[in-house]
């Protein structure tokens, strides 16, 4: 009889141990599988958001270039170009001449400030040392000047300093919105809203523009979406357009706070 | 006799669990439901019938056939592969012959044993197969989540201790009488549909989940 005990002891010790190690490689190996999948995922996300950064990085050194040239070089000769026409305006006999060397020298002066401006804009060391909305301030007022558009600036909420790097992100998505309403929508009304929430932060570029048909699947197809859509991605942002034929587009970006 | 009352208890509550939320099941756990309904017929029926005639071999021979075979079909929707090829049907097919031949040649009037073992192999090696599966799927969701998982867990561990169980028998036919035998068995029968209950009563939370 005891021998029996012993048999059926451990006999269905061995089954039961058999089964219960089978159950418990299963679970860890998938557990295993499911940590490398994660390691890999956050792999190719570090990867992919590398990627993006040293694009923008070399969009932004092509801007700052761009931006020097203009201010150093551009902006020296028109300077000088203006001296000279304020000596013709002094020295001429004539008085047709100087009135004509005056309408010059006063084109000449907002053609050099609307150049500093570009020139400021496009260079991020500039951006990042201001204030957003000092900086978008300034834009919407050249736009709207030298465009002869309506365009608009409304902020709510508590205005939060966001940090440097984040704001020039911003300040790019703003940029390209701007462009693309007045290049391809021809809008005439432009409304930036900017709305600090304690959790987010909310920002949305609309206009009166043509507007454009999305893809099925919603993603941007264009290069200029494409790289809001990057630099969106960047800031950890939800970035999301909104359009149709005929009935303006709405750019919107939702920042979650730290 | 006790412990086969709870058992008989536990095996009515897994059915009430599982018909209650059938609707909401999907194909697999269905056929898990129907299953259990299958056996707790089968058990109703072999303690009736053990009551009034002192013998039940001839309902477990029956339903030990049909047991198999909505096990083989379980498996037959759970595994891609046997679904290709038929396999969990075809080897279906084979245990529904080889049970009759056994019921009606080999072993008539006893314990069927020879069906129970190739049932218990065949069992055995479909779990290991399901886990295969689920181990070489490209799907990442949590094991804990999937009911064909836990399905598969009960399954290896009651028909693990089933092949114990009849493989001690043959060496030594008097483990049988064993007091402790009959406690083992039945405590392995309340744990593992038990367990199948528990899985249609959380089946919903799981699949929210």
């Amino acid at each position: 009889m005891n021998s029996t005990i012993v048999i059926l002891v451990f006999g269905t010790l061995i089954f039961g141990l058999f089964a219960f190690f089978i159950i418990l490689y299963v679970m860890l190996q998938k557990r295993k599988q499911h940590r490398h999948m994660l390691e890999t995922q956050e792999l190719q996300h570090k990867f992919k958001e590398e990627l993006l950064q040293s694009r923008l990085e070399v969009q932004e050194q092509s801007l700052r270039y761009f931006s020097e040239e203009i201010h150093d070089n551009i902006g020296q000769v028109l300077s000088l170009v203006k001296l000279h026409m304020y000596k013709i305006s002094q020295q001429a006999d004539s008085k047709v001449v100087s009135e004509s060397a005056v309408q010059g020298t006063e084109l000449l002066t907002k053609a050099i400030a609307d150049l500093r401006t570009i020139s400021q804009t496009a260079n991020g060391s500039f951006v990042q040392g201001s204030d957003l909305l000092d900086i978008l301030r300034k834009e919407t007022g050249y736009v709207a000047a030298a465009k002869s558009i309506q365009c608009e600036l409304v902020v709510s909420g508590n205005p939060v300093v966001l940090p440097q790097e984040q704001q020039l992100l911003i300040f790019r998505i703003v940029q390209e919105s701007m462009a693309n309403a007045i290049k391809h929508g021809n809008a005439t009304e432009i409304e930036i809203s900017v709305a600090y929430e304690p959790q987010m932060f909310n920002l949305s570029v609309a206009d009166n523009g043509y507007g454009f048909e999305l893809p099925e699947n919603g993603k941007p197809t264009g290069l200029g979406l494409i790289n809001m859509n990057n630099r969106a991605q960047l800031l950890n942002g939800n970035f999301t357009i909104r359009s149709k034929e005929g009935e303006g587009t709405i750019v919107n970006l939702q920042i979650p706070m730290a | 006799m006790a412990i086969l009352i709870v058992y008989l208890i536990v095996l009515s509550a897994a059915k009430i669990c599982g018909l209650l939320y059938f609707r909401q099941m999907d194909f697999h756990t269905k056929i898990l439901v129907v299953y259990i309904v299958e056996v707790w017929l089968c058990e109703t029926l072999a303690f009736i019938a053990g009551i009034l005639y002192h013998n039940n071999l001839l309902i477990y021979h029956i339903f030990s056939v049909l047991q198999f075979l909505l096990i083989c079909f379980y498996f037959h929707h759970c595994i891609r592969m046997f679904q290709r090829y038929y396999i969990a049907i075809a080897v279906g097919i084979t245990g529904l012959i080889f049970g009759v031949i056994n019921g009606v040649y080999l072993q008539p009037n006893q314990v069927n044993s020879n069906y129970l073992l190739f049932q218990c192999i065949a069992v055995i090696t479909m779990t290991l197969i399901s886990f295969y599966e689920l181990l070489a799927g490209d799907d990442d969701d949590d094991l804990t989540k999937q009911p064909q998982f836990w399905a598969s867990c009960f399954l290896l561990i009651f028909w693990s201790f089933t092949f114990a169980y009849w493989l001690i028998q043959i060496i030594d036919p008097s483990v049988r009488k064993l007091f402790w035998t009959g406690v083992l068995v039945n405590g392995v029968n309340i744990a593992c549909y038990g367990g199948f209950g528990l899985l249609f009563l959380t089946f919903r939370k799981r699949k929210l989940a």
